[in-house]
């Protein structure tokens, strides 16, 4: 009988093992051997004429990412992508309140409303951005015709700033949505019967009920802001490079390969402790 | 604290969600320290009251008032009352000991006296020990108690139970229903204590509101509501009940089919048809030639149907009034009858009630 269920089991996980392959060979072909290349190159030497040598390896690479204009980068990139991710979560948390407590019919149709950018080239909206932001686009013009004269915003940390909000607003209000929808209402309830007034009921029980969804959120936008590079591509001026520009003119026009993987590397750390913090969160709520 | 008012008074209060009569012009007093119990079946509204009373909905109609202040759009944080929620409402991010102190926080209790307080109610309900446990790691019997303390820790002029142990096991239900019943007589807090189960409400209550389609039909003493119901839904919901067809002649005696019977009390109106309503255990059943006391109703009829429950005997009995069901005590001292035999009922005239629709 016992081995008759352990032959079972062992068939279970064989089947199991046979519906992860094209997943796992997936991954192992198209990310874990070129994350390999990224780490392995980062040690490599780039020689005078910029090609890339596998040998002599060294820590060249990681020691410029000390250099001043490195860390302005990283710097500028890390607190965009705050500011990002805070404006984010202040724009979507009421929306997402909103959204989560609307009858069901009006809720789906406010979610579609919400993916129907999401379904449309991310590209595209983005120069719409740029003409809606130029100094005689919509936005300016609307503010000289009240009398405030014209604004210059677009290429500056600003117009990337409303960018990525814009580009990754999503990104914050679904986890946001799923959290204060499966939450209990009947907790607030019993908060406000015991006294607490409608703030401090929130302050108290709706936000720690619905952090797991703040930090999932904020994670999603933080990363991407992070290495965003299409958006200050072409939202930002040459003042404003960002951490995702910088790499990818390092394997462009800088060819210097090694440099660039360092950098990616350290891109990926962000991305892995971020992923730590996140289940470090989930692991406190269960 | 007013020490005269009556801890709750609902004046024709009415409560509809859009078409919806939740609650239908319900007037009712109850009076201070007193456990009562809104019973009814599922969506009679017994809840609504409740939130109304908690200041969760406000009434579409009529005022409310909770120790004699009119209530009006007062919201719940400022309300003289706690709430016993149907699954608890736990707060699962907080331990046991911080959920129970989160009122007294809330009340601006320094927060050492708080936890004081909160660990002396905590060993009330035997939970001392669980204090520092997070409430998802409790059974349901100790979440329902870890509810209780986190309500009584505030000492509410009232507390509103909605069906409190209705997620428990029939054995630990029991339990706690003696439990809250030894609780209430001991911190003399109002009790205000929601529940469909008819057994509940009887033992626990001082007195029981029966509630139907959002009605409250009789409000009265746990032996009054069962004894003698006024309503055909209050003698139909609670227990088991004979329902018969009766009149008033225009002499004023009364019929039941074609026998004549006597009632305790005004009778309705001559020339009028009633229900008359009476308890199968409050029916005696005796050979055709016994004699019987007194001033007692009795007719005579035949046994078609003896059903045996072990404590007691149960026997349809077909009678000139109709067929009544008769419930004996299964004692030594009891004849047993046969299916066919001919029998004398009685009942005393002040074991019945006269149902109005
Ligand atoms: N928020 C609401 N919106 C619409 N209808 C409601 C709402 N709350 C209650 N109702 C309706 O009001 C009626 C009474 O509901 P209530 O919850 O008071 O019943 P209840 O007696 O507590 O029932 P149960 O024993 O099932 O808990 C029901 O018909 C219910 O559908
Ligand atoms: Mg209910």
């Amino acid at each position: 009988m016992a081995a008759l269920d352990q032959s079972a089991a062992q068939a279970d996980s064989r089947k199991g093992r046979l519906i992860a392959t094209p997943a796992a060979l997936y991954l192992l072909l198209f990310f874990m051997i070129p994350l390999g290349v990224i780490v392995t190159y980062s040690f490599a030497t780039r020689t005078a004429t910029g090609r890339t040598v596998l040998t002599g390896w060294n820590l060249s690479s990681y020691d410029k990412l000390f250099s001043e204009l490195v860390l302005r980068i990283v710097w500028r990139s890390f607190w965009m992508a705050s500011v990002t991710t805070i404006l984010c979560l202040l724009v979507a948390y009421p929306f997402a309140y909103y959204l989560a407590t609307r009858a069901p019919k009006v809720r789906n149709i406010l979610l579609v409303l919400v993916m129907i950018p999401f379904w449309t080239n991310g590209l595209i909206r983005i120069f719409a951005i740029r003409f809606l932001l130029g100094s005689d686009g919509p936005a300016s013009q609307l503010s000289e015709n009240l009398g405030f004269g014209t604004f210059r915003i677009l290429f500056t940390p600003a117009a990337v700033v409303i960018g990525m909000v814009y580009s990754f607003l999503t990104f914050m209000v679904l986890p946001l949505y799923v959290a204060i929808e499966r939450m209990d209402w009947k907790l607030v309830e019993a908060a406000r019967d015991l006294y607490a007034g409608g703030t401090v009921a929130f302050r108290k029980v709706t936000w720690p009920l619905t952090r797991s969804g703040v930090i999932a959120g904020s994670i999603l936008v933080f990363v991407p802001s992070f290495g965003s590079y299409v958006v200050p591509e072409i939202l930002g001026g040459a003042k404003t490079m960002l951490l995702g520009s910088y790499v990818a003119r390092q394997f462009g026009a800088a060819r210097n390969f090694p440099f660039g993987a360092a950098l990616s590397v350290v891109l990926i750390a962000v991305m892995l402790i971020a992923v730590v913090i996140n289940q470090r969160a989930e692991a406190n709520r269960a | 604290m007013n020490e005269s008012a009556n801890a709750v008074e609902l004046h024709g209060v009415v409560k509809k969600f859009g078409d919806v009569i939740a609650v239908n012009s319900i007037d009712l007093v109850i009076a201070d320290g007193e456990f009562f119990s809104l019973l009814g079946p599922s969506g009679c509204g017994k809840t609504t009251i409740l939130r109304m009373i908690a200041g969760f909905e406000f009434p579409t109609a009529g005022h409310l008032a909770v120790d004699g202040q009119k209530m009006g759009l007062t919201p719940p944080d400022q309300r003289p009352v706690n709430t016993v929620f149907q699954n608890y409402a736990l707060f699962p991010h907080m331990t046991v000991l911080e959920n129970v102190m989160f009122g007294l926080l809330m009340k601006k209790v320094p927060k050492d006296e708080a936890r004081e307080t909160a660990k002396k109610v905590l060993d009330q309900v035997r939970l001392g020990a669980l204090g520092e446990r997070k409430s998802s790691q409790l059974s349901g019997g100790q979440q329902q108690r870890v509810a209780l303390a986190r309500a009584l820790v505030n000492k509410p002029k009232v507390l509103l139970l909605d069906e409190p142990l209705g997620a428990l096991d029939l054995k630990l239900r029991q339990e706690m229903q003696s439990e809250l019943k030894s609780l209430h007589t001991e911190v003399g807090i109002t009790f205000v204590y929601v529940t469909h189960d008819q057994e509940e409400a009887l033992t626990m209550s001082d007195r029981i509101g029966v509630m139907s389609e959002g009605n409250l039909l009789q409000v009265d003493t746990p032996d009054r509501i069962y004894e003698h119901p006024t309503k055909r839904f209050v003698a139909d919901f609670i227990g088991e009940i004979n329902m018969l067809a009766a009149t008033v002649a225009d002499d004023g005696t009364v019929q039941l089919g074609s026998e004549q019977i006597k009632l305790d009390g005004p009778s309705p109106e001559m020339g009028q048809s009633f229900t008359l309503a009476i308890r199968p255990e409050s029916i005696d059943l005796t050979g055709p030639d016994q004699g019987v006391e007194l001033g007692l109703n009795q007719i005579s009829g035949t046994v078609t149907h003896r059903t045996y429950f072990g404590d007691a005997y149960s026997y349809d009995v077909e009678t000139g009034g109709g067929v009544l069901s008769v419930r004996c005590d299964n004692r030594p001292d009891h004849q047993r009858f046969n299916e066919g035999d001919a029998v004398k009922v009685s009942w005393r005239p002040d074991s019945s009630s006269v149902l109005k629709d």
